[in-house]
């Protein structure tokens, strides 16, 4: 089904704005329970108390935001240049990749939330503690899709440059780096996204700053206000949302040579 | 065809099941109490004293543990899930889960009065509370007794604004205080009791020092039960009353009872004990406090305190 | 004077897991001059692509060698270029940049750089594709490009395997073509290996026709027609049909 430039207007979100509608509907008549789950409307005012009021009260949305925002970026960066760098060493030579595959393995399923005891322990309750957690959830999805970019280049294409007069230093850097680019920004979107979600996780416990987006929603729940707890959830989403479309930008831009 | 109506089938299965399946998970044991309290919190000792000596049953009261929490909020949130018949905590998160609409419930004895205190590294340099200015501190979690203390105190001493709070869960302060990412913390008796016996820190300030005889932990029911059966209220006030005599006519006795709740040695509970009154008559008057507290920290907005406090606390069990 | 020198080479693949091993090239010598074109024909399987991967050093004879310039080869030269059958281009390259890839490597400046790619493409007919990338070409653009990045780099010799095998007929008869003219205008010395006799003979000054494996040189066939080549012409025509006749009768195809 082809979707021409108009489309990309109010179209996609057609679906969305239902449900919501439905929502709300369902709502002011009473058969969902206020208890249960906020009203949009509701949640829309909690958006604008947050905003100005701030959750505890003092604390504005904005700034939670930009917290947030700094320790993801941070570990994301983190993640990003030991996930490349390790990904293409692993995906070029096969020897460091079967010593290192067993190590990376046995981590990989452990989920980022259960090694915040050890990370409070390491780094405290600063930003290092958070950024670490999420560095973990970002970075397998950044190493094996990189090193399944590497892998995925055809050897005929390898050959070929060699042919040509080209060294193994600039196979590297012409042909294997540019050439796992789409599998790597796969796997930078993937990590991005994972990053963004375990950022409520890791800031459950003690925020320094006491700003944060999943420390504001812990408070609003420890304050029983369920509606900023929603309105938190919705903010977290939008944000996550517009980090992956900005991925997805840089991807078009860098991917150009295969539409 | 076939295959569609195969896959179709085995769909609907799929959901039946389901539906089933959290049904299922849903069923209540009628008769049985559903009780919560704090993980490690001393102010709860009636609890545990009327569970071991049987109070409850010699009141005709069938009751089990249901729900051991970290901190208030959360037990609240668990009756507003109706997952708890009746618990003890603190004041200040029952009233903010009343008054937002989340947990209807109703206070119907109290637990304690005073018994927190801040506390501050071993090494600290901060002998009086001024000392606090420009430091961090660390509370159990927003809307709980302790956040509404150390507003108060830091208040009144003029440095609200200078004094960075942070949330931490109560099993993890004494850790952190340790690695000198906190200055100090503020807690329920029995942490501040093991930090000063470990030596990793010592008390700056009772909580009782900032506000004497002010009310900290109750024991609050569902509105479902209280409506269901006043009798059951009845035997379980009853229960937490004898127990309350109980401690304060047998202190070594229920120390020993401490202990096995809360893992933590002889010293340490004889000491947290000192500094904990255990009461089991409603302060209403204080309580009102509380609401004036809650509404100018904008945790609630309670505009007819009396009103609401008329419906909150029900004090006719309150007889020996 | 031959710059090239195949001699008596013969390639054994030992098995991986069981099975015996394979004879693939039983023993096969040629000499190739300066600026000439030799065909190099064989049926399926005969095992040429091996022997053009020997020759080009990117694999090593069981016995035999192979010379250049002299000097054994026993590894990819940055003079002798081969080009595979399979798709060459990097596809997130434009076609100036794919054929700039060979003077990248070599350290020749941009200015430079830009300068030979764009005298290539005009001379050989790719004006206007400068910025396209390999994916929006037609499968005989792309050979053409890749033909134009290797010859960019002046290279002694010019192996090439099958080059235009995935390609439709008429794409390969103006590919033949375009090599052909590339060939006349660059005077590169090229080794071309293919199963169609009709190419061969097409391309070729003289043709090393290959036996079915294990492969030997079965005979090699001096093409004296004169350049550019007509394949519709009746001294072409005679000269197939002499050669086919006689490697029906060798049972070759």
């Amino acid at each position: 089904m082809k979707v021409s430039a108009k489309d990309k207007g109010f179209k996609r979100f057609s679906v969305l704005i239902l449900i919501i509608l439905s929502l709300q509907i369902l709502s002011s008549l009473g058969i969902i329970s206020k208890m249960s789950f906020p009203s949009p409307l509701s949640v829309c005012a909690g958006i604008g108390e947050l905003i100005l009021t701030g959750m505890p009260p003092g604390y504005r949305l904005l700034t939670h935001i930009e917290e947030s925002l700094v320790r993801v970026f941070l570990g994301f960066i983190l993640a990003l240049m030991t996930g490349f760098l390790l990904g293409i060493i692993m995906g070029w030579s096969k020897r460091v990749s079967f010593y290192f595959n067993p190590v990376l393995e046995l981590l990989r399923p452990v989920p980022p939330l259960a090694w915040l005891p050890l990370s409070v322990l390491w780094f405290g309750i600063g930003i290092m503690s958070k950024s670490f957690l999420i560095f973990l959830g970002a970075f397998f999805p950044i190493l094996v899709n990189t090193i399944l970019g590497v892998n995925s280049i055809e050897k005929s294409l390898i050959d070929g440059c060699y042919s040509l007069g080209a060294s193994r230093r600039d196979i590297i850097f012409k042909v294997v780096i540019p050439g796992s680019m789409p599998s790597v920004l796969t796997g930078i979107r993937i990590g991005m996204g994972i990053g963004w979600m375990t950022l409520v996780a890791a800031e459950l416990t003690g925020v320094k700053s006491g700003y944060g987006l999943g420390y504001m929603i812990m408070t609003a729940r420890d304050l029983q206000r369920i509606d900023l707890v929603v309105a938190g959830m919705v903010t977290i989403g939008i944000v996550g949302y517009l980090l992956d479309a900005g991925v997805r930008l840089v991807e078009e831009r860098v991917l150009k040579w295969r539409m | 065809m076939k295959l569609i109506k195969n896959r179709l089938c085995r769909i609907i299965l799929l959901i039946i099941f389901t539906f089933l399946f959290f049904c299922s998970s849903k069923e209540k044991h009628e008769d049985k109490v559903r009780l919560g309290y704090l993980d490690n919190d001393l102010h709860h000792l009636a609890a545990f004293v009327a569970i071991e000596k049987g109070f409850f049953r010699e009141s005709g009261v069938d009751v089990e543990v249901a729900g051991v929490f970290k901190a208030g909020p959360e037990e609240m949130s668990a009756f507003g899930a109706d997952a708890l018949d009746i618990g003890y905590v603190g004041l200040a998160p029952a009233t903010v889960a009343k008054s937002n609409g989340v947990a209807d419930v109703k206070i119907v004895a109290q637990a304690n009065c005073e018994g927190s205190s801040v506390v501050v590294g071993r090494d600290s340099a901060v002998t009086a509370v001024s000392g606090l200015k420009g430091k961090i501190i660390a509370i159990p979690g927003n809307g709980t007794v302790q956040d509404l203390l150390i507003h108060k105190l830091l208040d009144e001493n003029r440095i609200l604004d200078g004094v960075n709070i942070v949330v931490i869960k109560p099993p993890e302060m004494a850790p952190v205080l340790l690695k000198k990412e906190i200055d100090g913390f503020i807690s329920w008796e029995p942490y501040p009791s093991k930090v000063e016996n470990e030596g990793t820190g010592r008390v700056l300030i009772n909580t009782g020092q900032i506000w004497e005889n002010h009310p900290c932990c109750v024991l609050v029911v569902s509105k479902k039960l209280f409506m269901k059966s006043q009798k059951t209220i009845g035997g379980i006030v009853k229960a937490h009353i004898k127990a309350t005599d109980y401690i304060n006519s047998h202190p070594d006795e229920a120390a020993k009872i401490a202990e096995k709740y809360t893992g933590m040695n002889t010293d340490v509970i004889k000491s947290a004990m000192k500094r904990i009154k255990f009461v089991w008559l409603p302060d209403k008057k204080r309580a009102e406090d509380y609401i004036s507290f809650l509404n100018k920290m904008g945790y609630i907005k309670e505009e007819n305190s009396e009103k609401f406090l008329g419906e909150f606390i029900d004090e006719s069990f309150c007889k020996r | 004077m031959s710059i090239f020198e195949v001699k008596n080479i013969k390639k054994i693949f030992q098995p991986t897991n069981n099975g015996a091993s394979l004879l693939a090239i039983e023993n096969v010598s040629f000499k190739v001059r300066a600026g000439e074109f030799v065909s190099i024909m064989g049926p399926t399987g005969c095992g040429k692509t091996t022997l053009l991967k020997i020759i080009s050093g990117l694999e090593f004879p069981t016995e035999g060698e192979v010379s250049f310039d002299g000097q054994k080869v026993s590894s990819p030269k940055k003079e002798i270029v081969l080009i595979s059958q399979s798709e060459d281009l990097l596809p997130w390259r434009t076609v100036t940049r794919n054929i700039e890839f060979g003077l990248e490597v070599r350290g020749v400046g941009r200015e430079d750089r830009r300068k030979k790619s764009g005298e290539m493409i005009k001379t050989f007919g790719l004006s206007g594709f400068e910025e396209f990338y390999p994916k929006n070409l037609s499968g005989g653009m792309r050979r053409k490009v890749s033909f134009i990045r290797s010859v960019i780099t002046d290279p002694a010799v010019m192996l090439m395997d099958e080059p235009f095998i995935f390609l439709d007929e008429n794409t390969k008869d103006e590919l033949q073509v375009f090599l052909q003219n590339l060939w006349m205008k660059t005077g590169q010395t090229i080794i071309f290996v293919t199963h169609s006799l009709e190419e061969a003979i097409f391309l070729g000054e003289r043709i090393v026709v290959l036996s079915k494996r294990p492969s030997r040189v079965e005979k090699i066939y001096d093409v004296s027609i004169g350049f550019p080549r007509d394949r519709f012409e009746q001294e072409f025509m005679d000269i197939k049909r002499e050669i086919g006749r006689e490697l029906q009768r060798r049972d070759i195809i």
